[in-house]
Formats: structure tokens, C-alpha cells, sequence
């Protein structure tokens, strides 16, 4: 997301009839600049006007009990322990790397204060203030006022939800990555909260991740509008998923996704990121990241919390040394949990490269079959690594520091290689 | 008479009283810089004082 210019990011234009801040907001903007803001006014000196000595401070609600109470004291107090201020999924990934797989969010605390303090410092930066969703963008996309300072109660899609989770949801669904079309949903104008209906200000102190925040009702699946295609051709009768059994529909919906390197510790995602070295297939993203598309089929081994045997799974940004510049230099359990995780990629359409079987020799031909093609007399030809359909995760596919920690979502072949059946 | 006299005179008290406690009071009139609505409804002004404190005017809050 390119930044807004200085002045553009404190900009309050006044258009039409609106002669004053009081006609874009009619509540907030009754409270008055310097009661949330601080600083002097009048004053004719830019910093005297600003000055921290006179309380000045740009994000009020980073204060919420002093400055977002008491209108709204029931949302600041359970907002203080949701998993966009807390982060807690980040705190449970942290604490099983580094304390063991049994962890869970609230041992995060038990970690080294290398690891606490480094993640209090850069992590919960952007993890977040009411304002943050509801008046500006977010300090990671360099901040900067959406809609006049107007306190809009549905954050923006493009200048909230997407300059967090931009990289890889953003571009999957607008289908920026190269080779990509966008995502059918956001073709059909659908907007996160559409699907996102869990409430982003509940209390998540008791919950591990996202996922386990969501209750059966509240976590919406794609049966919920899709449930009656479960019957609909003979992919879907053999691989509809449910509990441990069957596809994830991204198996077969997905297109090639974004993935990422190493983890952005150490203000990497203010300053740009690097390629790791033994990361393939590195593309100059549209707005300056770095872009690792890829596609890769495993083990889900959250059934509970998702349907389908097997999923599609994303690289997600950590290393053994990725807080090496908190001062960690390596996670002691790193292995407790895959570098490839089991993902919903937001760029879903009907005909991908794995449902369109258009010139195959068999319906089965994309995913089956190790990519083998039969001559006429009905021999395999040609049979090589090399020729097996990249679909699937395989070892061949990880950097050496992170095979064990994978182990879990190779599929058996995966695990074996070729050469137990197919020796030479 | 007592009774029409109390609700006149509830009128202008209660103006008197809203003027009073109306935080929004504060904001002073357009197009002066030396307020905060002055500066920043003004991009003339904004982008002259942005490059008078070479491109370190604090970002937009929250």
C-alpha cells in the first residue's frame, strides 16, 4: 500500500456544505481536537501546538479507557483481550516454538524476556487501537486519515482490513498475484464482513487462535452458501469434506496463493523484506513486497476447527532465527508446529487449474496419477521426479531447518519420495 | 404568571448552559492556522507547514 504524503495523512477536507469537522461527525466531533489530542491551541508554532510536554498524542485510543470511555465501555473492555489487540494467535505460535508443542497462548508470558519484550515492542505495534480500524490507517501502512477523521463503525476494506492482511489477502483476492484472476466473491462485490461475522471486540483471552474464537454458528463455512453442490458432480460426491475426511474446498478452488520467507521481525516490515536463501520463485509484489506464489496440498491436522482430510498449505513467516535481532538467536522447539500451515486462501474460482480438465486424459489426471501420462499402448512414459504434479508438499519442497517440522502434513508419498516403489 | 415567567426563563439558561459545556467550543474559526481546524481543513497551509518541518509533521493519529 503506497503511503499517503505527509500532509494528506492529517487532512480534513471540507466539501459541499460541510463547513467544519462538527458536519463530518456530529457526535465526535462535539468533543473538540485537543480534548482527545492534546497539544495547545491556539498556537502558532507547529510544535508548541504538538508537544508531547502538553499531552499531545496522535492516537487517542491507544488510550481507550480514557479516551473512548465512557460511550463505549463495554466495547473497550472486552476489546482490551480481543486477538486483534492481543494477537494471540502470534503469542500461541511463539510459546509452542519456544516452549513445546503443549503450549498455549497464555504461557506466552513464561517465554525468555528476550522473545516477550521483543514481541510487546514490535508485534503489539500494530495489533491494534480502536483508531487504528475505525479513523486511520494502520501504523504498519504508515497511518494517515481514511474519511475526514470520521469515526466510520465498519473499517474500510481496502484502507484497514487490507493494509494489515494485504500481502497475501489482499493480493490473493483482488488476484494480483501474477498469473491470477481475483477471487469470485470479491468479483460478486462481497466485502470481508460478509464472511467475517465473528465479533473483532469479544474477549479472546480463553482462546488459542482465531479459529477457536468462532463458534459453530458464527464460523462461516462455504456449505453455508454452497451446501447444495455436495452432490452436484462426482469430484463432490468422492471429495466433499467433512470431519477428517475428504478435500478442503481450497484444494480444488484455489489458485496458486502467496506465501512468505522468514518472519518480519526486526522492523523488516517497515524497511522491506529480503529473499531467504533456498526460497524459489520470488516475484517484485505490486506495492514493494516480496511475493512467494506457490501452491502446495497437505495434511489438515485441525480437523476439528476445519473440514477435510487434506487442505492447502501456506509458508508462513518464521525461521529457527527469526528473532535472532530480538536478541533470540534460535527457538528452541521449533519443530512443535508445521511452517506450512493449513490455509484459506481468498482467491477461490470454479475452473483452476486443478478442476479444469480440458485435454487430460483422465478426469483425474491433475492431481492423481503423480502427473504420469500413458502413451497409446497404455505404458507410463517418461517417468521422473521431476514429472510428478507439484501440487502436493513434499520434502524435496523444504529448506533443510524445517523438515521435521513438517512431518505432520506430508502425505505418505510425500514422505517416502519415488524411489521405494519406483527404484531409478 | 410565576409559571410562564419559570419557563422563559428555563430557555435562555439552558442555551447559556449548552454553550457553556459544549466541548466543541473550542474549535475556533476556519481558516486560521493557529487552530487545529484551521491547519487541518487547509491543505495550502498543511502542505506549506510540512515542508517547513521537512516532511516530519506527525502522522494521522489513530
Amino acid at each position: 500500500m503506497t503511503p499517503l504524503e505527509p500532509w494528506e495523512k492529517v487532512l480534513i477536507e471540507l466539501k459541499g456544505g460541510n463547513t467544519s469537522f462538527k458536519d463530518i461527525d456530529q457526535v465526535h466531533g462535539l468533543i473538540g481536537c485537543i480534548n482527545c489530542h492534546g497539544g495547545v491551541e491556539p498556537s502558532s508554532e507547529l510544535g508548541t501546538a504538538h508537544s508531547p510536554d502538553h499531552g499531545f498524542t496522535k492516537d487517542p485510543s491507544s488510550n481507550p479507557e480514557e479516551f473512548c470511555n465512557p460511550c463505549h465501555s463495554e466495547l473497550v473492555e472486552s476489546n482490551k483481550n480481543s486477538m486483534h489487540t492481543m494477537a494471540w494467535g502470534e503469542k500461541t505460535t511463539i510459546a509452542q516454538r519456544e516452549l513445546g508443542a503443549g503450549s498455549k497462548h497464555t504461557d506466552f508470558d513464561a517465554c525468555p524476556e528476550s522473545l516477550t519484550s521483543g514481541f510487546d515492542g514490535e508485534c503489539t505495534s500494530c495489533h491494534t487501537t480502536c483508531g487504528q480500524c475505525h479513523i486511520s490507517r494502520p501504523h504498519s501502512a504508515h497511518g494517515g486519515l481514511i474519511d475526514n477523521h470520521k469515526f466510520n463503525r465498519i473499517p474500510d476494506q481496502t484502507d484497514n482490513c487490507m493494509a494489515c492482511h494485504g500481502s497475501r489477502i489482499g493480493t490473493d483476492f483482488k488476484g494480483e498475484l501474477t498469473g491470477n484472476i481475483a477471487d469470485v466473491h470479491y468479483l460478486k462485490r462481497l466485502k470481508c464482513f460478509d464472511c467475517h461475522v465473528e465479533d473483532f471486540h469479544a474477549d479472546a483471552s480463553e482462546y488459542e487462535s482465531r479459529y477457536h474464537l468462532l463458534k459453530d454458528e458464527e464460523q462461516v463455512q462455504c456449505d453455508y452458501c454452497h451446501g447444495d453442490v455436495a452432490e452436484a458432480n462426482e469430484y463432490h460426491q468422492q471429495h466433499w469434506p467433512t470431519s477428517g475426511e475428504g478435500l478442503s474446498c481450497f484444494v480444488c478452488h484455489s489458485q496458486p496463493y502467496n506465501n512468505c520467507n522468514t518472519c518480519h521481525s526486526g522492523g523488516e516490515w517497515k524497511e522491506g523484506y529480503g529473499p531467504v536463501e533456498g526460497e524459489t520463485n520470488v516475484n517484485a509484489g505490486g506495492n514493494g513486497y516480496l511475493e512467494y506464489p506457490d501452491f502446495k496440498i497437505g495434511i489438515n491436522n485441525d480437523y476439528e476447527l476445519r473440514n477435510g482430510k487434506w487442505a492447502v498449505l501456506r509458508h508462513i513467516p518464521v525461521a529457527p532465527d527469526s528473532y535472532t535481532k530480538w536478541g533470540h538467536p534460535e527457538l528452541a522447539n521449533f519443530d512443535a508446529r508445521p511452517t506450512w500451515e493449513v490455509s484459506t486462501p481468498h482467491n477461490i474460482k470454479l475452473w483452476t487449474s486443478q478442476t479444469d480438465t480440458t485435454d487430460s486424459d483422465f478426469c483425474s489426471d491433475n492431481c492423481h496419477n503423480h502427473g504420469v501420462r500413458y502413451d497409446s499402448e497404455g505404458n507410463m512414459s517418461n517417468y521422473t521426479e521431476a514429472d510428478t504434479i507439484p501440487l502436493y508438499l513434499k520434502t524435496t519442497d523444504l529448506i533443510d531447518n524445517e523438515i521435521n517440522a513438517n512431518q505432520s502434513v506430508l502425505g505418505t508419498h510425500a514422505k517416502v519420495g519415488c524411489n521405494p516403489c519406483h527404484p531409478g | 404568571m410565576l409559571k410562564n415567567f419559570t419557563q422563559l426563563s428555563i430557555i435562555p439558561s439552558f442555551l447559556i448552559l449548552m454553550s457553556a459545556c459544549d466541548p466543541g467550543i473550542v474549535s475556533t474559526p476556519l481558516g486560521d492556522p493557529a487552530t487545529c481546524e484551521g491547519c487541518h481543513t487547509n491543505k495550502d497551509v498543511l502542505q506549506k507547514l510540512v515542508a517547513e518541518e521537512n516532511a516530519t509533521a506527525p502522522s494521522g493519529g489513530g
